[in-house]
């Protein structure tokens, strides 16, 4: 029983990490059209900065806070520079983002070399504490916590607010947003910065759990894109319900059967495709 | 009551799909505090006029100019959202509502420049089947509610100079004839109105000139007064080439 609740932590402390990432993907290839495949090194380049960060300083929150501003300000350059001209073309979108994952893996290796490494527990959530019967480590739970609280704020956010009606009438339609005078530009480079800069925290936050090391990226994009497709592109709810059974059958397949690990992963996904095309909350996107 | 004194020139518009040259050298004068009117067969280039107007469409040659107040400018070039700055809106054929915003969102994702008659109390005082339906999604409105909060939604801007390109597509004739005093008010208050349409009754009941569009041209423009009535219209479409 022990064995089961301790991974039943694991995987969710795994679906919040993958919430973070995931969430940003697909709200930009739903509003965008654009899946970025550099995401996973955005993910690894905000985990770099914020173990820097914390060597220097020894303060885990600067670390996230630069963790989240690196990648969301290279988000922005990548953003401003390449998507005009990708928007509209699949398979340049696929070469060129692609392509950047590895020019910052490399670029990563380069600066920070191949050892893998690991961020420290901030202090306060250093200690285990007793849940279910399970010793277990306050940090992951608060991970657990901070991924529900975040799913809850984003989708009040996006249901809710005015901006997330603004945000949504640029996905449904964007020359008709446009037509009513909103700046879908300005939008597109917000959604598109504020995605990075969550991958990049992420980073600095899933340190202390996953490490830091070359060839997580890749990692971290796989998953990530497996949520996106479950969950339904565009779909924040699908990205919440997709990272964490992602999060809970991988860490399940690897615990029980890790020589199989993918297939235990990969299929139930193409179950839920078989019966739900779409992912589990997708629809057809307008155009 | 307020009295812009918005008008637009287009001289000599083109506009390619590709290959295909739909608009061949367009010029309408859309005079101030005055409904214009298009009419003309399918596909003749109605829809790719207005939306160059929007700027949504990029003329590759011609000019759009607007003149408004002390402002005078080339529309042409210029992007599709600075048009509500400018006081232009448009209710698209088609309507293009976001199907995943309420209507109530519809009327909050903008915000007028300028206050003006409009808020959006008042237009749900204007539409009370709007008000019933604040919070359903627009993908689940009927067709005249669609209609509706289309006009609605841009009626919110307080725009100068109204575009609109088959408003009453697939209404009844009651729907119809409200869209068409709603139009003559708006106008009363001094609002330019082009409109694209081709229900003949509804476009001799609001305009007060018609311009005939050929194939990528405007033929003959008639005053109101020198029509007199649906079936002389259709036989100068008819006639049109
Ligand atoms: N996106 C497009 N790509 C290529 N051709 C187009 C496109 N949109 C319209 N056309 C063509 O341009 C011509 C003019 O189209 P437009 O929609 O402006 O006509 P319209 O007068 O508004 O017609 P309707 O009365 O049916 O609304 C048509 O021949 C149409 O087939
Ligand atoms: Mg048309």
């Amino acid at each position: 029983m022990r064995f089961w609740i301790f991974q039943l932590l694991n995987g969710l402390t795994t679906g919040a990490l993958l919430f973070f990432v995931a969430s940003g993907l697909t709200v930009v290839f739903g509003l965008m059209r654009i899946l970025n495949l550099s995401h996973g090194a955005l993910f690894l380049l905000g985990g770099y900065v914020g173990l820097s960060v914390q060597h220097f300083t020894g303060n885990f929150f600067l670390a996230a806070l630069a963790g989240a501003a690196t990648s969301g300000l290279m988000g922005l350059l990548l953003q401003q520079t390449f998507t005009r001209t990708l928007l509209g073309s699949t398979f340049n979108q696929v070469l060129l983002t692609l392509g950047i994952a590895f020019i910052l893996n490399n670029g990563m290796l380069a600066i920070w070399g191949g050892l893998p490494q690991k961020l420290k527990t901030p202090d306060f959530l250093s200690e285990s504490i007793s849940v279910f019967g399970v010793t277990y480590p306050s940090y992951r739970l608060f991970l657990i916590v901070l991924a529900f609280a975040a799913g809850l704020a984003l989708w009040v956010f996006w249901e809710r607010s005015t901006l997330g009606a603004v945000v949504r009438s640029c996905v449904d339609d964007r020359e008709m947003a446009a037509a009513m005078g909103i700046r879908v530009d300005l939008v597109f480079a917000s959604v598109f910065a504020i995605g990075a800069s969550m991958a990049g925290l992420t980073g600095v936050l899933g340190g202390p759990v996953l490490g830091v090391y070359i060839g997580l990226d890749f990692e971290v994009l796989l998953l990530a894109v497996v949520v996106v497709v479950i969950g339904g592109i565009g779909s924040l709810n699908g990205a919440f319900v997709g990272s964490m059974m992602v999060g809970l059958i991988d860490t399940f397949g690897k615990a029980s059967f890790p020589e199989i690990s993918y297939f235990t992963l990969f299929a139930p996904v193409i179950l839920i495709l078989l019966l739900r095309p779409l992912g589990l909350f997708g629809r057809i996107l307008p155009e | 009551m307020k009295l812009s004194q918005a008008s637009i020139s287009i001289s000599d518009l083109h506009v390619h799909y590709g290959l295909s040259h739909v608009l061949q050298g367009v010029s309408l004068e859309v005079r101030s505090g005055e409904v214009t009117t298009i009419v003309g067969r399918n596909g003749v280039g109605k829809t790719t006029l207005i939306n160059s107007v929007m700027g949504i469409l990029h003329p590759g040659q011609g000019s759009i100019v607007l003149q408004h107040a002390d402002i005078k400018k080339d529309l042409v070039g210029l992007p599709a959202y600075s048009r509500k700055n400018l006081g232009i809106a448009l209710v698209p054929q088609g309507r293009r509502l976001f199907g995943s915003l309420t209507v109530e969102e519809h009327l909050r994702i903008v915000r007028p420049i300028e206050e003006g008659p409009n808020t959006i109390k008042t237009i749900f005082g204007m539409f009370p089947r709007l008000y019933e339906r604040r919070k359903a999604y627009a993908n689940t409105l009927s067709g005249g509610e669609r209609s509706m909060l289309a006009i609605a939604r841009v009626l919110v801007l307080n725009p100068d100079i109204l575009l609109m390109d088959e408003p009453t597509e697939g209404l009844a004739p009651l729907l119809v004839d409200q869209i068409a005093e709603m139009i003559n008010n708006l106008n009363e208050q001094g609002v330019t109105v082009l409109l694209v349409e081709q229900k003949l009754k509804f476009a001799l009941d609001v305009a007060n000139s018609i311009a005939i569009m050929e194939r990528g041209k405007i033929g003959n423009i008639y005053p109101r007064e020198e029509i007199t009535d649906v079936e002389a219209l259709s036989d100068m479409i008819l006639g049109s080439a």
